[in-house]
């Protein structure tokens, strides 16, 4: 059985039917590349889940504003596959402060005065492009400097599916 | 003093003005971390990067420092460093804001040219960091610590 990222993704949420799940298991004791995979798209996940905890920002709004994104940038094959598995897990939304999640490219949060400013917050994201991966912008608590903005890539792609 | 590229002279026209190379240049401080999920801890040399043990960073139990390099920045003029996974992170300024703020993007490409992140641009001051992470290395992850050094 081919084990696809949305199959992992489900599997770290524990949302895998049975028989799919025993496969994603079975991969993992023979590649240790799907182990990897599942690594870090449940990372991914997690990063995301909190964004999502954390501020609360409704989720439909984003998609749309992400979708916009793709058609001003460069459109990604993956990430589609890979960002609505995301969104279909229960509880994962992206809602990601400056820029985009999965692979839709991400442009600053349009600004009423101007040119935006950095001032001291986090470093700002201006564009990203994840290519064929899935890939987040979120931020997390720093040092004196305030928040800390993380971009995460992960390896996986649509095409990595392994054959068991 | 080399021009900027096409892109840069299209995209960004408020940079276009001419700067001295000595004025525009900036350097980022590159740290090369592998985080796992053995037992060992963070290494001390990490100390000063909270960043780890908050989520998501905080579910690898170990991080140890594996390269430090510092990358110059100058317009059209990409710096890079090999990574240990054998990719290729590329850095280079597009411009300085009056107010010092350094914009510079960033890329990673694979050992035969092909993209991995094929673009990231961001805005930063100087003492400021982002991580970029997540790519699979040994059973782990690396995760690329990036501070504007000046």
């Amino acid at each position: 059985m081919k084990v696809s990222d949305e199959m992992l993704m489900l599997f770290h949420d524990g949302e895998l039917d049975a028989e799919r799940a025993r496969a994603v298991r079975v991969g993992r004791l023979h590649h240790s590349e799907v182990t990897a995979r599942l690594e870090a798209l449940g990372v991914l996940g997690d990063a995301v889940r909190s964004w999502a905890e954390q501020t609360g920002v409704d989720a439909a709004f984003e998609r749309r504003r992400a979708a916009r994104r793709v058609g001003r940038r460069r459109a990604l094959g993956l990430g589609a596959t890979l960002l609505a598995a995301v969104l279909a897990v229960p509880g994962t939304v992206p809602t990601l402060r400056r820029a985009g999640v999965g692979n839709a490219p991400a442009d600053p949060v349009p600004s009423t005065h101007g040119e935006p400013q950095v001032a001291s917050g986090p470093v700002a994201v201006e564009a990203v492009d994840f290519g064929a991966h899935p890939g987040a912008v979120f931020e997390v608590e720093g040092d004196a400097m305030g928040e800390t903005t993380v971009v995460w890539l992960s390896d996986a792609t649509a095409d990595l599916g392994s054959t068991l | 003093m080399q021009p900027p590229t096409s892109e840069a002279r299209s995209s960004r026209s408020h940079f276009r003005a001419a700067e001295p190379v000595e004025r525009a240049a900036a350097e980022l401080e590159l740290l090369v971390l592998h985080a796992t999920h053995d037992k060992r801890g963070i290494d001390p040399r990490l100390r000063e990067l909270p960043e780890l043990t908050k989520p998501p960073f905080a579910s690898f139990a170990t991080y140890s420092l594996l390269e430090k390099a510092r990358l110059p920045l100058r317009r059209g003029e990409k710096a890079t460093h090999r990574l240990p996974n054998g990719r290729t992170l590329g850095a280079e300024l597009v411009g300085v804001e009056p107010s010092g703020v350094v914009r510079l993007s960033a890329s990673i490409s694979e050992p035969g040219g092909n993209a991995f992140l094929p673009l990231l641009e961001v805005r930063a001051k100087v003492g400021q960091r982002f991580i970029v992470a997540g790519q699979g290395y040994r059973r782990g992850i690396l995760v690329l610590v990036l501070t504007l050094a000046r």
